[in-house]
């Protein structure tokens, strides 16, 4: 009789924690995983297809719904990517590309917290999460009183963003806690004064967690650059790259900001350690942001054509979303549909490392590994 | 991008409209192209995706650069043009890793086939799938058919 | 009704306590378990900012009987090709192992169903079943999930039990018993504060991380694992079957409190109301420097309910003082649980083996020697924590 020496475990898809509707094929020996590969395409919705029979403007809330928990980044993505397809034809204002980047900034924080909680909550701590939700909820608060939606937006428009600010949203400096929910100071002083101080005590300095994501899942420099990884796990391999950086859209090269990277060799911590900087780094920039907001009032929406019709090309652009690289393949054969668009997820790329990281680890350690590279599903399959 | 204008005189060259480079060549060439791109250490693949053009698949490869240093990154896109049926075309998975699911991402969705490809499976779609090629532009949804399923490789 | 019991046949006397006794214990279970659970729910939302249950009874504190309900009338799920025995049974056993712990546990002076005098080799025993009832639930169910968690909670739970008794021999040592009500008199002769918490205060904190691997609650929840498990070993169960894994975890968590308390804070022992009021008279009048209007009506108050510190009274002051102490590690434990991540299979064991062990074995032999000390040269304090008392004045023994 032949003995089995390994036994396949189906994690997924409905597994409590593959963040959405993953299956990850993982053969185990004993506790220790020796091979893993991931099945996706649970959720695939036919975004790059239905935005072939849809108008620029209609594509944008399905791009909302690829990264549902980084909406406004993917919008920038497509916007911005649509923007440069028609040259000089539309000039984005100011106060707009400031809006922009505002939001891209808020949503990179409320995403992060999402992060950091789903990957405190698989490593077993519970009550991390609901903290992360707690903070997301007064940043939902926020969004919905600025884009109306609280968690997808569509709010920038080609040209512009839909509206302006409502009055009193920015606040003052001088916001404290209890104005978490009404001002945006309000919140990032309540961030900066608050919320990082508790994640820093309950999570990151907290022994067992250190136990389990440090020398955990490592990744290195050439292999993260090699599997196209971006983002934080980038980042957390200690590769300074950044794409505001080295590659700013909108208006990132005018902000004064830092690129956190890890430099235990790419573990868990390490990528844990980066995304919990980079939100300090965001909050600086949304501060920025809003000391110039709130002196330079003016339109936010610039001359755009009644029916959008782009000139024939090709454009290829590329920012810095919260999980990483997203970019667009947008052609135009000049109609009012684009002719293809190709959306690279990082959360796509990012999943090839599991079957890379994963052999060697405990079983235990891939849900680290996995909350660690902080998937979406619903951009994986889009 | 000068090296690729010397090494390679035959291909097209061109700007996108914002500044990154596109280099047609021919099918034979591709390998030799993204080797190139790879030791002028372009050596982290973006993107690999295909565009129907209704008589041709054009199969595009966005290389990058990370460089700490360097500001406004450009991007190299090698296209090649392929039969819109039974197109084949040298896989770039085993010098860029990363490029393995975009490569069976573009099968999935238009029918390229990579040669030397580990794992060459659909990816997205199911792997019994039987409805063809989705993206492709005169795909047809034959639904509420349901594509005939077969066993499972991995059911044990 | 005296004369009537000791006409009754012998045989029929015994059946009729065991009765008794069996089902004050059972009620006693399911009340602590109807309590605790709802605590733990109370106490989880109070730390996430939740609401937590607040529909059933007063602020939600009844939540556990419609809970029970409505897992009572909910439909048993048994997958194909379970082991039907293993898997039926492995609920009821695991039951028992947490039940029997409360035979022993003296609940108030006298308050004993079995006054054994094995009791610490008794709970060590009964424990073990809890063992066989997770590794049955694990291979009966046909699960993989439900198979590794078996595997992890088996290996965990035998690893944490030889740690648990080696920290609790230090006690056994000081008292020379292993009686469980012998060593709460011990604490009460040892006097005011005589409690083993601060003389065994490595054995105490041995105790405490080595019980909640015992009680596979986090950080050592590994059996169950919800992130990477699914449920673990009880993935498999629905209904009242799963109910009775719910219960068996409760129970537990409030037993192994209550031998805590027993062990190192004094059981049921503790000042009833006259002599707290006789100490505040005490400290009013100044430790009798002087005397004053106040101090004597305090004195008078305790002297006119004296009647408290027998009988009846007596036994309830330290039932309630036996609740308050469990619950005090029943609320750490749900403390413990609600903060911290979950560690790792290997991370447990070395824990297990390399630290707490080592560390036990350290306080018996550092009990022994001052024992010995204390034996033969009398006088000198039995251990560090007591003589820490001794300088404070506080232990005049």
């Amino acid at each position: 009789m032949e003995q089995a020496k390994e036994l396949l475990v189906n994690m997924g898809p409905q597994h409590p924690s593959t963040h959405g509707v993953l299956r990850l094929m993982v053969k185990l020996d004993g506790e220790t995983v020796t091979w893993c590969e991931p099945d996706i395409g649970y959720l695939h919705r036919c975004f790059e297809k239905l935005s072939e029979f849809k108008t620029y403007p209609q594509v944008i809330p399905f791009t909302d719904r690829t990264d549902y928990l980084a909406a406004i980044t993917n919008e920038l993505c497509f916007v911005e990517g649509t923007e440069k397809l028609f040259g000089d034809a539309i000039v984005v204002p100011e106060r707009a590309q400031y809006i922009r980047v505002l939001l891209a900034e808020f949503q990179r924080i409320c995403s992060h917290l999402l992060a950091l909680g789903a990957m405190a909550m698989d490593i077993g701590a519970i009550t991390p999460f609901l903290y992360a939700w707690r903070d997301r909820e007064k940043m939902y608060s926020l969004f919905e009183r600025i884009t109306g939606g609280r968690m997808l937006y569509n709010y920038l428009r080609i040209g512009g963003v839909r509206n302006d600010l409502p009055a009193g949203i920015l606040g003052t400096p001088t916001d404290g806690e209890d104005k978490a929910d009404q001002t945006i100071w309000g919140f990032i002083n309540y961030f900066d004064s608050y919320v990082w101080p508790q994640w820093e005590a309950l999570v990151t300095d907290n022994r067992i967690f250190q136990w389990r994501t440090q020398d955990v899942g490592k990744l290195s420099a050439a292999n993260a650059i090699a599997y196209g990884a971006s983002g934080a796990v980038l980042r957390g391999s200690g590769v300074k790259f950044d794409l505001r950086k080295n590659l700013p859209n909108a208006i990132y090269d005018r902000f004064e900001f830092d690129i956190p990277v890890g430099k235990a060799g790419g573990d868990c911590f390490d990528r844990w350690i980066v995304r919990a900087e980079e939100m300090r780094q965001s909050s600086r920039i949304v501060k920025q942001a809003l000391a110039w907001l709130a002196e330079n009032p003016g339109e936010t929406m610039g001359k755009v054509p009644r029916i959008l019709k782009p000139p024939k090309g090709e454009i290829y652009h590329r920012i810095e979303g919260a999980r990483g690289e997203v970019s667009c393949y947008i052609v135009s054969d000049g109609g009012t549909n684009p002719y293809k668009v190709k959306w690279r997820s990082p959360c796509f790329v990012h999943l090839q490392l599991m079957p890379l990281i994963c052999p060697g680890q405990k079983i235990a350690d891939v849900i680290a590994i996995l909350g660690s590279i902080d998937i979406v599903l619903g951009e994986v399959d889009r | 991008m000068d090296f690729l204008n010397e090494k390679f005189p035959d291909a097209q060259l061109s700007d996108q409209l914002n500044g990154d480079t596109e280099i047609l060549v021919d099918t034979k060439e591709y390998e030799k192209v993204v080797r190139a791109c790879y030791e002028a250490g372009y050596t982290f693949c973006s993107v690999l995706s295909a565009i129907d053009w209704k008589d041709r698949l054009t199969l595009v490869t966005s290389l990058c650069r990370i460089v700490p240093e360097e500001v406004n990154t450009r991007t190299i896109h090698v296209k090649v043009d392929l039969p819109r049926s039974g197109g084949r075309v040298w896989s770039i998975s085993n010098l860029y890793p990363g490029a393995n699911w975009h490569e069976r991402e573009t099968y999935d969705m238009y029918g390229i086939r990579f040669e030397g490809h580990p794992n060459h499976r659909r990816i997205l779609l199911p792997d019994n799938w039987q409805g063809g090629f989705p993206l492709l532009k005169d795909f047809v949804d034959h639904r509420p058919k349901r594509p005939r399923l077969v066993r499972h490789r991995y059911a044990e | 009704m005296v004369a009537l019991w000791n006409n009754l046949p012998h045989l029929v006397q015994i059946w009729l306590l065991g009765l008794g006794k069996g089902s004050l214990i059972l009620v006693w279970c399911l009340a602590n378990f109807a309590f605790a659970m709802v605590l733990e729910r109370k106490v989880s939302a109070w730390m996430q900012n939740r609401v937590g249950p607040w529909r059933s009874g007063l602020h939600g504190w009844l939540q556990a009987i419609p809970d029970l309900l409505k897992l009572f009338v909910k439909e048993y799920i048994e997958p194909r090709n379970v082991d039907r025995p293993l898997f039926i049974l492995a609920p009821l056993v695991g039951f028992l192992s947490a039940v029997l712990i409360w035979l022993i546990v003296p609940i108030g002076p006298g308050g004993t169903a079995m006054n054994l005098d094995i009791g610490i080799i008794f709970i060590a025993a009964i424990t073990g079943y809890d063992v066989i009832a997770i590794f049955m639930a694990g291979w009966g169910s046909n699960n993989k999930y439900s198979l590794l968690g078996a595997m992890r909670g088996a290996a965990q739970m035998i690893s944490y039990e030889v740690t648990l008794v080696m920290s609790i021999i230090g006690v056994v040592m000081m008292v020379g018993s292993l009686r469980l009500s012998d060593i709460v008199e011990a604490q009460v002769n040892r006097g005011f504060f005589g409690w083993f918490l601060l003389p065994q205060i490595i054995g105490f904190g041995v105790f405490i991380i080595a019980s909640l691997a015992e009680l596979n609650r986090a950080p050592f929840d590994l059996s169950e694992a919800e992130s990477e498990l699914v449920s673990g070993y009880h993935t498999e169960y629905s209904g009242f079957r799963w109910a009775v894994f719910a219960l068996t975890e409760y129970i537990h968590l409030v037993g192994w409190s209550s031998i805590a308390a027993t062990l190192f804070l004094g059981g049921w022992s503790g000042p009833n109301l006259p002599q707290v009021l006789q100490g505040l008279g005490n400290i009013l009048n100044g430790l009798g420097a002087f005397t004053n209007v106040a101090g004597d009506a305090v004195s008078n108050a305790a002297v006119s309910i004296g009647f408290m510190n027998t009988g009846m009274w007596a036994w309830a002051v330290g039932f309630i003082w036996f609740a308050l102490k469990t619950y005090l590690f029943v609320f750490l434990a749900m403390w413990i649980r609600w903060t911290l991540p979950r560690v790792r299979i290997d991370q447990l064991m070395d824990l297990g083996w390399k630290f707490l062990l080592p560390v036990s074995l350290f306080n018996i032999f550092l009990t022994g020697v001052l024992r010995f000390v204390a034996v033969n040269y009398n006088g000198l304090p039995v251990s560090l924590g007591s003589f820490t008392l001794r300088l404070l004045g506080l232990w005049a023994n």
